[in-house]
């Protein structure tokens, strides 16, 4: 018998019930580089078998080493659930079965990464780069998932390239991601050439001023700040009263120009997922439309508590998003820039801390492409500020959407999302003193 | 699974001119409560191998597999791809063969479940009981065995366990909120927790909080400034720890976490006044980031990042010491099994000096107390940096007077440490996870420091 089903069968026969199985063989390869030179390869081998389940409303989870004798390791498991305090919240997993019959990803073959790399920092440095660092990720991971009601299986597979490109006048990053659907579009060449012409603008630079100015925010800039807000789309987050969405389900919280999907069925991007971590197929689902709050992120627990459906975001205690996608809007990002008449041009920033959750009064350090535009035309570099705004307050001042959008990720900072350039009005800047 | 290290180890520096081999597992368990309900409780044992090959350039394969066969799958990929060219400085020393562990005197193995559960629903009761209507607590704790051992000769064993607590909790009038957090953690065992007077220090946060969410904010302008010893060691750790990891001065980080304002500038290099000195010591027992021995089985030793306002020693690895032509000093530190060794802080710390806390105080006519803070964030280069006070009060006349709201330090790096004219003779610690590299590896530290008095600095 197959481990998982052994797992399943000693955990149900002893009482245990929500039991969810998942089993992950992850084959991961990686490249770094810096200073136009290859740094390490780093490669993965790792498996694990995790493991949720519940005596009644005592809700825990494990990881099982299947290579390690299984019945100490479960009544260790068991033994654990039964001295837990009761979770009021919780309502059982997903128990409806679900049909998987259309949802499969494609095989995913490792690409030659050392190559991708090298053919980015060669474009890059052509395009006016000094220096080149970055990281070329190729993921790959067989996932597997049983519970009492659902059965499921399939490779994820993903492409990440990253790369800061670092001139005598500034720097420039560019960091995308790329899926099944979307592997033949690769472009080592695009990506670096873009992060080095941005690198290479030769713009004076000069310290910024504090005061409130228009910003047309790129990709990475929005992605950063939808990245680190999602979790105010969570369920969870809304009950522990840490959202500023809490009474506005069906209001409007933004302008007509805004809409936002989760869309982990998109498998042109490194973030498309399957199922959610109860086996619930995953799907499409709209959380602002025309500026209006259409849904919270829901597990099948949450959802119930809110007598809901969920909307395959488990996290089975705390739902989440897969990959976030803004609709593009009407304009070129062109027409953008070059109508702004005094305002600022930022295409990244980092390090974006909560001074106050509820909120979400943050603020964030722009880098890696940071302009004044006046008239229309990227006039200088601008070093040393910082944007600071509230989430919901910074969603009503989105003013206009691109066309253009972008498959972003970067690092830990940029969830994987779908996202356009966006002029957002009357943005505050403070610099340093 | 000794004789598992011994076989991977002739396996790959058979195919390498140096290779090395680490084994690391580490038991964990936590616990969490929000707003009263008890959410759930985890546990994991995680362990795995990670082989580092050095050729033409360098390979790393990680894997938890326990077939030999496997494992050396994964190392012939690693090995292939350190045949072409690439990068190829790495420090090959043996330290020697030791073992060492950190004292735990009450084990996580030997704290139930109950006593961890109970403690949580103790703290949650108390914040509920102070009116604090949002409400995150989490307790975790793990064990950990490593074995390293490399083809010229170390073998380093060590164990220890951590303990770590952490909370997050609001108080909400009408649309306004203020939060606080807080972090406590410790290389021993619960002994750690038991130490702390929890119910003092979440009763006096809650207060302040109380107070604050109503008080006015400052009156930006430029004033004298007293920072507690929670600013002074996050800003060591910000911004004289982070600038002084080699790695970022030669770029490798560039792309995550960033570079430094040193990169390029000739050391030693003034960054302060002659009071301001910033040690990193993981050396010291007790601290969420001791460690005798590094993960790359080099001994560690406390090294001053600053000393008397001019820049010292760097943290190495053994990746970034053979750069620069020296020994590695003990900084080469992975989150888990499955991550690269980098150069990373332990605790950092600002020297405390001869001052009481009254003596700074007493000295300011006009100026601001912050005592500890809440949001922050450093440019990439770590010089462009902002912390934003949670507990603060205004100084008329040498003497405390009304609180205030969120007053905010919006300053460099530079422009902070040349501001300090009196250090005290205090020294308190704080604990937090520290975060880089890809995969992102959030490491345990220790930050802190004394009470130090600025003179001039810009409040906003």
């Amino acid at each position: 018998m197959d481990t998982v089903d052994r797992i399943y069968g000693y955990l149900n026969r002893e009482g245990v019930r929500d039991i969810v199985i998942v089993r992950t063989r992850d084959e991961t390869r990686q490249l770094r580089f810096s200073n136009n030179r290859k740094d390490l390869f780093n490669v993965w081998d790792e498996q694990y078998i995790s493991l949720f389940g519940a005596l009644g409303k005592r809700v825990g989870s494990t990881i099982v080493r299947p290579h390690l004798k299984l019945e100490p390791q479960l009544d260790a498991f068991i033994s654990l659930l039964r001295k837990l305090p009761e979770n009021p919240s919780f309502y059982g997993i997903n128990p409806e079965v679900q049909d998987y019959s259309r949802s499969s990803a494609p095989v995913w073959e490792h690409p030659d990464i050392d190559e991708i790399a090298g053919r980015v920092i060669d474009s890059s440095v052509e395009a006016g780069s000094r220096r080149s660092t970055g990281v070329i990720y190729s993921r790959k991971s067989e996932i597997s998932i049983k519970t009492e009601f659902n059965e499921h299986a399939y490779i994820h597979g993903d492409l990440e390239i990253l790369v800061r490109a670092i001139s005598d006048y500034g720097t420039g990053q560019e960091s995308v991601h790329y899926g099944p659907d979307s592997i033949k579009e690769v472009d080592p060449e695009g990506v670096g050439r873009e992060a080095g012409q941005t690198a290479a603008l030769r713009l004076k630079s000069t310290e910024g001023r504090s005061g409130r100015y228009d910003v047309l925010m790129s990709p990475y800039l929005l992605g950063n700040i939808f990245s680190y807000c999602s979790m105010y789309f969570s369920q969870e987050s809304v009950d522990t009263h840490l959202s500023p969405f809490e009474s506005l389900l069906q209001k409007k919280i933004g302008p007509e120009v805004l809409t936002l999907h989760d869309d982990p069925v998109d498998l042109s991007g490194g973030g498309y997922a399957l199922f959610d971590d109860e086996g619930t197929l995953t799907r499409k689902n709209t959380i602002i439309e025309g500026g209006v709050l259409r849904t919270f992120l829901q597990s099948y627990s949450t959802a119930r508590r809110h007598d809901t459906r969920t909307t395959g975001n488990a996290g089975i205690l705390s739902p989440h998003a897969w990959q976030l996608e803004i609709e593009p809007g009407t304009r070129q990002f062109s027409e953008m820039l070059s109508e702004m008449k005094n305002g600022l041009y930022v295409l990244n920033a980092w390090y974006t801390r909560f001074q106050d959750y509820r909120n979400g009064t943050f603020s964030t350090v722009p880098r890696d492409g940071v302009f004044r535009v006046e008239d229309g035309k990227v006039v200088e570099r601008v070093a040393g500020i910082r944007i600071n705004a509230s989430f919901a307050q910074f969603i009503s001042q989105i003013a206009e959407i691109s066309r253009e959008r972008k498959r972003v990720k970067w690092w830990e900072e940029i969830s994987p999302s779908v996202m356009p350039y966006a002029l957002v009005r009357d943005v505050e800047i403070s610099r340093s003193f | 699974m000794r004789d598992m290290i011994d076989r991977i180890l002739d396996y790959a520096s058979s195919r390498s001119s140096y290779a090395e081999v680490r084994f690391t597992e580490t038991e964990s368990s936590g616990a969490n409560i929000r707003n009263g309900e008890f959410t759930g409780a985890t546990t994991a044992v995680d362990s795995g191998y990670m082989i580092r090959v050095l050729n033409k350039s360098i390979g790393i394969a990680y894997t938890n597999s326990d077939s030999f066969d496997d494992i050396k799958k994964s190392v012939d990929i690693a090995l292939r791809s350190s045949a072409r060219e690439g990068k190829h400085s790495l420090n090959t020393d043996s330290f020697g063969k030791e073992s060492w562990s950190a004292r735990a005197l009450k084990k996580p193995s030997d704290v139930s479940i109950e006593e961890k559960v109970s403690l949580l629903k103790d703290i949650d009761s108390l914040m509920e009981s102070l009116g604090c209507g949002v409400r995150i607590n989490s307790l975790s704790d793990s064990t950990t065995a490593e074995i390293y051992m490399n083809s010229n000769g170390s073998r380093i064993e060590g164990t220890y366990s951590r303990v770590a607590l952490f909370y997050m909790f609001g108080i909400l009038e009408s649309s306004n909120f203020e939060q606080s957090t807080g972090e406590y953690g410790s290389t021993a065992g619960y002994e750690y927790l038991d130490s702390l007077n929890l119910e003092e220090i979440i009763s006096d946060e809650a207060k302040v909080l109380r107070k604050a969410i109503s008080a006015h904010g400052v009156t930006p302008g430029k004033m004298d400034v007293v920072v507690g010893p929670e600013i002074s060691g996050i800003v060591a750790h910000e911004s004289a720890g982070h600038p002084m990891e080699y790695d970022r001065i030669i770029g490798r980080e560039a792309a995550l976490a960033g570079e430094s304002f040193l990169t390029g500038k000739d050391v030693p290099f003034r960054v302060g006044s002659e009071v301001i000195s910033v040690i990193d010591d993981p050396t010291i027992e007790g601290s969420y980031g001791h460690y005798r021995y590094d993960d790359e089985g080099v001994r560690s030793r406390r090294r001053y990042l600053y000393r008397h306002g001019l820049t010292d020693e760097f943290i190495h690895n053994r990746e970034s010491a053979e750069n620069l032509g020296v020994k590695p000093n003990g900084g080469g530190r992975s989150s888990s099994w499955d991550v690269e060794p980098l150069p990373r802080m332990s605790t950092t710390f600002i020297e405390p000096g001869d001052y009481s806390f009254d003596e700074l105080i007493e000295d300011v006519n006009d100026g601001i107390y912050i005592k500890s803070y809440t949001e922050w964030n450093i440019d990439d280069v770590r010089f462009n940096e902002k912390y934003v006070g949670k507990e603060a009060y205004l100084i008329k006349n040498g003497r405390l007077g009304d609180i205030v709201r969120r007053p905010t330090i919006e300053t460099n790096t530079i422009n902070f440490y040349s501001s300090v004219d009196a250090s005290g003779k205090d020294l308190k610690f704080f604990a937090g996870n520290c975060g880089k590299g890809d995969p992102e590896q959030a490491v345990p530290v220790w930050m802190g420091g004394p009470h130090i008095r600025l003179r001039g600095l810009y409040i906003r």
